[in-house]
């Protein structure tokens, strides 16, 4: 009975985990604390992924193309956000529109180029060790280490100057302003940290799976999910919010099909949102 | 030069609504001038403007510099302070945030928000505590020790002493008194007593326009406050 709650390979749950953390940590930036509905989101993963193809088709390293990713998809969501975004604050909505737009011009433009032909990122590391009677690839524990390093640097960063001016545009914009924090350049940065992220997550996911155009959009509501259930704007929240969805979909994937261990988790999420109002309150 | 903020011809307004119509002002350096009248004549609006929140046209020369094409970031740096009527602090920042923030995380910065912070003991002992949580009248004191942190030469106050309690008005007021011998101090007002205890100089506003300027205490005896805004 105890086998039935009990996953088969406990470190798989955590690699999950850290891959829920890292798809969603860009999310939190650009839709978190800017409150774009950022649907584009998927797509600077995919950018981040395929930064790391074509490097590694260039110069034969997966690993260069992974640290390259993240400043790709930072350039790319910085001219994004000053061509597109900077006047749509006020509207939500039309951020929705608008990045839809851009995922699917971004989504198409991979395929035109890469065409929809399969793609593989090289394992940088492609070794893997036993511990505690698990197989446990490297790169897989890199991908853990990375997600909870990257989630201490943001909690850190909140602290210092960089940190204080953007919370304060993002609860203030017009104080900010007065008192002398560009929001324009704030916001801007914000945004391209968010893609930068997503890139690296991209980057990091696109040697474990095989990239297509479409590989962004499998990550898109599970980044949402998270950063929703755990408050947007609160990474303490999302890092929670990130082990239950990611490990109770871990888990259910040992005993059920995927499609219904991603029908529970979505159940799950639902309900842990109806009840979030009453949970507050206790 | 003498003159350190000449605003010329300024109309501004929400949209396609004008609110302030071919607004004219000139402050001296070190003065302290009064704005009146009544809710709705454009008084916020003109401050707004003036620090780069809103749009306008016309022209605003701040210590002989035109700044009217400068961001709200641009004019805070060259010289001119905001001290907003309401949502004046930063949602989840701590005071101590919010005056690194004003500081601008500037060493140098630090010893004039030392001396500010002497006029405002109750802020020193609440540096951990988010500033939302603060009382209406400790807002109002960081939002003063925000303003002048970066010594700006010129602090627009949009109702500093609104919605507080009179024996905090007294306080603020006094403080207000040791600030306006700092810099120049633009004062947007309803309260008579506080404007007169900071300037006899004023403007009266109505409907976007000044309809009246002067002395304050000979403009109250003419009886010309009484009909402009029913004191």
């Amino acid at each position: 009975m105890l086998s039935l709650f009990l996953p088969v390979d406990s470190f798989s749950v955590v690699a999950l985990i850290a891959t829920f953390l890292l798809i969603s940590l860009g999310l939190h930036y650009s839709f978190g604390l800017l409150n774009i509905v950022n649907l584009v989101h998927g797509e600077f993963i995919l950018i981040g992924a395929y930064t790391a193809f074509q490097i590694q088709d260039w110069f034969g390293s997966s690993l260069l193309g992974i640290v390259v990713a993240p400043f790709v998809a930072a350039l790319i969501g910085a001219f994004a956000e000053f061509v597109l975004i900077r006047r749509l604050y006020m509207r939500p909505l039309d951020t929705l529109l608008v990045t839809f737009g851009l995922s699917l011009v971004i989504r198409q433009g991979i395929q035109l180029i890469y065409t929809a032909n399969p793609k593989q990122v090289d394992d940088p590391i492609s070794k893997s060790v036993t511990a505690l009677g698990f197989n446990i690839p490297l790169w897989r524990l890199m991908i853990v280490v990375v997600a909870l390093s990257l989630v201490a640097i943001c909690l850190l960063l909140n602290q210092t100057t960089l940190g204080v001016r953007w919370r304060a545009v993002v609860a203030n914009p017009e104080l900010a302003e007065t008192m002398g924090i560009s929001r324009n350049r704030v916001r801007t940065s914000l945004f391209a940290v968010g893609c930068g992220i997503a890139g690296l997550s991209g980057a990091m996911l696109a040697p474990i799976n095989t990239l297509s155009p479409q590989f962004g959009l499998r990550f898109l509501i599970n980044s949402f999910l998270v950063v929703i259930l755990g408050k947007p704007g609160s990474i303490k929240g999302m890092l929670i919010a990130a082990c239950v969805l990611g490990g109770s979909l871990g888990i259910l994937q040992f005993h059920v099909s995927t499609v219904y261990a991603q029908m529970i988790v979505l159940l799950v999420a639902i309900i842990v949102t109806r009840l979030r109002p009453l949970l507050q309150k206790i | 030069m003498n003159v350190c903020l000449e605003v010329k011809n300024l109309t501004a307004g929400y949209g396609r609504t004008i609110i302030v119509r071919d607004f004219s002002l000139s402050v001296d350096k070190g003065s302290a001038l009064c704005l009146l009248g009544l809710n709705g004549a454009g008084k916020t609006t003109l401050l707004k403007a003036l620090c780069g929140l809103l749009p306008y046209t016309g022209s605003v020369v701040l210590n002989g510099k035109e700044i009217s094409h400068l961001t709200g970031a641009e004019i805070n740096h060259a010289g001119l302070a905001y001290s907003p009527q309401e949502n004046g602090v930063f949602a989840g920042l701590t005071v101590d945030e919010h005056l690194r923030l004003a500081r601008r995380f500037d060493a140098n910065n630090r010893q004039r928000q030392e001396e500010l912070l002497e006029l405002f003991p109750a802020l020193r002992e609440r540096l951990s505590q988010h500033a939302q949580t603060l009382s209406g009248g400790q807002r109002k004191m960081l939002n003063f020790v925000m303003a002048l942190s970066s010594g700006p030469s010129i602090v627009l106050m949009d109702e500093p002493t609104e919605g507080v309690a009179p024996v905090v008005r007294e306080q603020l007021v006094e403080a207000l008194k040791v600030i306006s011998k700092m810099v120049s101090i633009v004062i947007v007002e309803q309260n008579l007593d506080t404007a007169l205890a900071l300037s006899t100089q004023g403007h009266v506003m109505e409907r976007g326009r000044i309809v009246a300027s002067g002395d304050v205490n000979q403009m109250l005896s003419s009886g010309l406050l009484e009909k402009l805004l029913a004191v």
